[in-house]
């Protein structure tokens, strides 16, 4: 039974199989995006799909169980084959391997036995004759390389399997450790879920300000994060983005210095991507980076206001502004200082620095508005300011873009200032005051729904006819210089910003940026085992794929003359095969042949 | 008996003298010289690690050229013609724009040009291997031959002058050309090219060639939809991540191992033609006129045991790299996870024919399974899934 058992674990069917599987396993979680949260997988599979999906480990495939049972099975199976293969290599120097006569061809030689073996030996083989029978073999390194390539292969998921911190596996399944949830702040975690300076791998995420220092970092689980103390306190320098021309980032460095928990300063170094630091095991990486609360002066601009003043907002701040007599919040939520656009062709373009911020209403309705400082000038030197507006947080940006002249913006402003204003019961004015509560579409969707159908077109194209000329003339009057195409332009903008209902328009002024550093801190024990593992595993597949064994038998046959014998040659590779026969063959015909041994050499 | 035996030895080990030759020795000092001139110009540029890969670059590439004899003029011809485009540009006045004025970089050396007659060569090749292929002649498969040569030499160069390019562009944006998408398909057409003329050489087997040309110029096909409908020619700066001399191993490494695979994949489709046929009729003009299914059989093994060692090295080395810019050494992202695919895949393959002894049809039908694994990877990854290596969306 347990000779079966081993029969079957060390079976070439077994591993091929294994091997499959685990090809097919790995491509489960490269369709299916992996670890995010439930909720997103219930919005794209509906809930049923998810929940069978996340028992089945789905959503977690390489940290699964059935996964890592595979790959455990793959390197019990492995180790097994190993050790046999181990075992019978030794026992094999001992004993030479039983010729296969059934598959012999017969040879006629004017060479002894033991003549063949001396030439054999010349040309690298080891040889092994008795009375009847010789025995060479030559590329053995292939055998030596099978060790090499199955043996690395074992040290390196050794190393793999230490750095996925086994023992805080365990930990986290006892309830040894427990990770606080993800609200709780950082000075309130409780103690079962900090981890000391010394146990185990890792890979964490940290955000750091200049001037700013920790020795804990945070590790992220399923349901919440446990801290991660750390053997020395990392202290940030300095944060320096580097940019090409066309504004995009070139380069991230990171100035920081390492304390020893005494304060003592053990390292001072920059890191880059691809340039980490590694102090004793620890190893940190420039990973990301964010706004670390830049402060934008903006001036606030609200449609029907003609005044605006100076602001000052930091990037993460909210505050409560009245508009339209209610309190709204708004929130600065990111600052950029290029934003790059891709176009068609791999082309590029630099809009500048750029905000994104919020409004909030009282009754909890959302809109998310971006700015940018600088001016777009068109090919014929028209100027407009560029923002973009949307309603729900994963919607693109729509472009909304607002006429310039020689003061700025402010004459836009004025105008719609201008228009609420208009407080007359004139059809006119009326017109007005609808297109200020949601622009053209307003006034078609009253037509709609007061006036008879057939007569929708010519009265719409009526009303528009009147309400432009009503537009225009205002526009005049604010801008008497303004060209048809400006006004027109003012006009667009106007009827966008009235059917988003955008209460507040910031318009960034100026900057100071500040930003955060996204630092990766890792710590891999394995990684010794790993690159040795490596290293080993390359040279085996070399040795292996790269040295041609090739194993000879000859035999005389005992019943015939001497001159009888029967010739089996073994080898990985025909082309080999066929060159050691014609090589046989030639020095058995003897010297008048010689060519025909040699051709092929 | 004794002389016989003295002969014998002595060829083993006059080998290496006598097979290298004059020509050989003069090119090996014209490798060294042109590492000391790259030296001496680009030291100063150069990080220690760039250094060790320019001093091991010599040693290599010597041995290529002993390894392999035919691959000395090839590489002398890209030089010429490199140092050529090179020395038109810095003749005059070193701006990207030459490019577009000078008449032997706008016909010829120019990297668009050069990549251009690149896929005309190789285009024409794959017809005229088949062409030979069919009414049996020889001259018409040296031709188809020499075609593939000068498409490769047309495809090296003009990387070489991409290279070049991309620092006359903009300093700050310069880089080998193993970039992006567009970048490695050259590279890919380059190496597929050259593995298969190795074994063409080496195994008399220009029969295959039609058959391997067809995944190349399938290749180019890509490439010329890419250039024209998306204009994908353009060269960018690099993103911080893939700033690094790990690139100029890692990505080189895999395309000879994607290249081999390739290449088996279509000896394993002309394996199963030649099959099919000679099952119906074992003396058909066809099946005599191509290799013996043994020979293909055989190729088959020795390309994929050839893109197995560079795979594997290959992803050995760009785990070394995730180590040092992502942190972590493998992060199951799906580039590095199909690349696992396709190493399974192969590590299966190679276990079945070696230990089972497997010969034939199911290997030949496994190779070209094996194609539409490995081109998803390459592909199909960068169009359909996203992650850290999402360098080459299209």
């Amino acid at each position: 039974m347990t000779d079966r058992l081993i029969r079957f674990l060390t079976s070439m069917k077994l591993a091929v199989t294994l091997l499959v599987m685990l090809a097919l396993a790995s491509v489960i979680g490269t369709i299916v995006p992996q670890n995010l949260p439930f909720n997103e997988y219930i919005v794209r599979f509906g809930p049923f799909w998810a929940e069978l999906f996340a028992k089945l480990g789905v959503f977690h495939v390489y940290s699964s169980a059935w996964f890592t049972t595979l790959l455990l099975f793959l390197v019990f199976s492995l180790s097994l084959c190993f050790s046999e293969q181990l075992g019978a290599f030794f026992r094999q120097r001992k004993s030479q391997p039983s010729l296969p006569i059934h598959a012999g061809k017969r040879l006629h030689c004017r060479l002894s036995l033991n003549q063949m073996s001396r030439w054999l030996r010349t040309q690298g083989f080891k040889t092994r004759c008795d009375d009847d029978q010789l025995y060479a073999w030559k590329g053995n390194s292939r055998k030596i390389g099978y060790f090499f390539l199955h043996g690395g292969l074992l040290v390196l998921l050794l190393g793999a399997l230490i750095d996925t911190n086994p023992l805080l596996k365990a930990q986290l399944i006892s309830g040894s450790i427990q990770p606080v949830p993800f609200q709780t702040p950082p000075d309130q975690v409780d103690n079962k879920a900090i981890l000391p300076a010394d146990s185990g791998a890792f890979r964490a995420n940290i955000n750091l300000r200049p001037g700013e220092k920790t020795d804990r970092v945070y590790l992220i689980t399923a349901d919440g994060y446990l801290v991660r103390k750390l053997p020395f306190i990392i202290a940030i320098d300095d944060f320096r983005i580097d940019y090409y021309a066309t504004g995009m980032p070139k380069g991230y460095t990171t100035s920081l210095t390492l304390f020893d928990p005494d304060g003592y300063p053990l390292v001072q170094g920059n890191i880059q991507v691809n340039h980490p630091l590694t102090w004793k095991g620890y190893t940190l990486y420039q990973s990301t980076f964010d706004d670390g609360g830049s402060i934008i002066e903006f001036l606030a601009w609200r449609p029907g206001s003609e005044q605006t003043k100076k602001n000052t907002m930091t990037v993460g701040e909210r505050i409560t502004v009245t508009l339209g007599g209610k309190p709204w919040q708004l929130e600065i939520l990111d600052f950029q200082l290029h934003t790059v656009v891709r176009r068609q062709g791999g082309q590029t373009l630099n809009h500048g620095p750029r905000m994104v911020y919020r409004l909030t209403s009282p009754q909890g309705r959302q809109i998310w508005l971006e700015s940018f400082m600088t001016p777009r000038t068109t090919e014929q030197g028209r100027r407009y300011h560029i923002m973009g507006v949307k309603h729900q947080s994963n919607a693109p940006f729509q472009t909304l873009v607002i006429p310039l002249d020689e003061t700025g913006e402010s004459r836009f402003w004025a105008w719609l200032a201008q228009l609420a204003k208009l407080s007359g019961e004139d059809q006119k004015s009326l017109l007005v005051r609808l297109f200020t509560l949601g622009g053209f579409d307003a006034i078609y969707q009253f037509i709609d729904k007061n006036i008879e159908e057939k007569e929708h077109d010519s009265i719409k194209k009526f009303y528009t006819g009147i309400l432009l000329h009503k537009l225009n003339e205002t526009l005049t009057q604010v801008y008497p210089k303004a060209d048809a195409r400006w006004r027109n332009d003012a006009i667009m903008a106007a009827d966008a910003l009235f059917a988003h209902q955008i209460p507040l328009w910031l318009q960034m002024r100026s900057f100071e940026q500040k930003l955060e550093t996204g630092l990766i801190v890792a710590h891999y024990p394995g990684k010794p085992l790993i690159w040795t593992g490596s290293l080993l595993l390359a040279i085996g597949v070399l040795m292996m794929l790269y040295t041609k064994p090739i194993q000879i038998w000859i035999h005389l046959e005992e019943t015939s003359d001497r001159d009888e014998m029967k010739m089996v040659i073994k080898s990985t590779d025909n082309h080999e095969t066929a060159r050691w026969n014609r090589k046989i063959l030639g020095l058995c015909k003897g010297p008048d042949h010689e060519h025909d041994g040699n051709q092929f050499s | 008996m004794s002389t016989m035996e003295t002969n014998l030895v002595e060829n083993q080990q006059t080998r290496w003298l006598k097979e290298t030759g004059l020509f050989g020795w003069v090119w090996n000092l014209l490798v060294i010289a042109g590492a000391i001139a790259a030296w001496n110009h680009y030291h100063t540029l150069m990080d220690g690690y760039e250094k060790a890969i320019l001093i091991g670059t010599v040693p290599t590439v010597i041995w290529l050229g002993y390894f392999w004899p035919s691959i000395r003029v090839y590489l002398l011809s890209v030089a010429a013609m490199s140092l050529l485009g090179v020395w038109q540009y810095v003749s005059h006045g070193n701006h990207y724009n030459l490019n577009e004025q000078l008449f032997l970089l706008k016909y010829l050396l120019s990297s668009q040009s050069a990549f251009m007659w690149m896929s005309a060569f190789y285009v024409l090749a794959t017809i005229t291997y088949f062409f030979a292929l069919f009414i049996r002649s020889e001259f018409a498969g040296k031709v188809a031959t020499w075609m593939t040569w000068s498409g490769a030499a047309f495809g090296l160069t003009g990387m070489m002058m991409r290279w070049y390019e991309s620092y006359l562009i903009n300093p700050d944006y310069g880089h080998i050309p193993v970039s992006s998408l567009y970048e490695v398909f050259i590279l890919f057409s380059v190496i597929t090219a050259l593995v298969y003329l190795y074994f063409e050489q080496k195994y008399r087997t220009r029969a295959l060639g039609g058959f391997v040309m067809l995944i190349v110029s399938a290749a180019v096909a890509f490439l010329l939809w890419y250039t024209f409908d998306r204009e994908a020619y353009h060269i960018q700066p690099l993103v911080p991540a893939l700033k690094s001399y790990w690139m100029k191993l890692h990505v080189p490494a895999n395309f000879l191992g994607y290249g081999a695979f390739a290449l088996a994949a279509m000896v394993g489709l002309a394996y199963l033609i030649t099959d099919t046929l000679a099952r119906k009729n074992p003396d058909s003009r066809f099946v005599k006129a191509m290799p013996s299914l043994e020979m293909m059989d055989d190729l088959m093994y020795k390309s994929i045991a050839f893109g197995f060692a560079f795979f594997t090295i290959a992803t050995i080395l760009g785990a070394v790299w995730a180590a040092e810019a992502w942190g972590g050494y493998w992060s199951w992202d799906p580039k590095e996870t199909w690349a696992l695919i396709v190493w399974l895949n192969y590590a299966a393959w190679l276990h079945i024919r070696m230990s089972k002894g497997w010969r034939g049809r199911p290997m030949a039908w496994w190779a070209l399974v094996g194609l539409v694994v490995t081109t998803f990877a390459f592909l199909g990854v960068n169009m359909f899934l996203s992650g850290l290596h999402s360098y080459g969306q299209l």
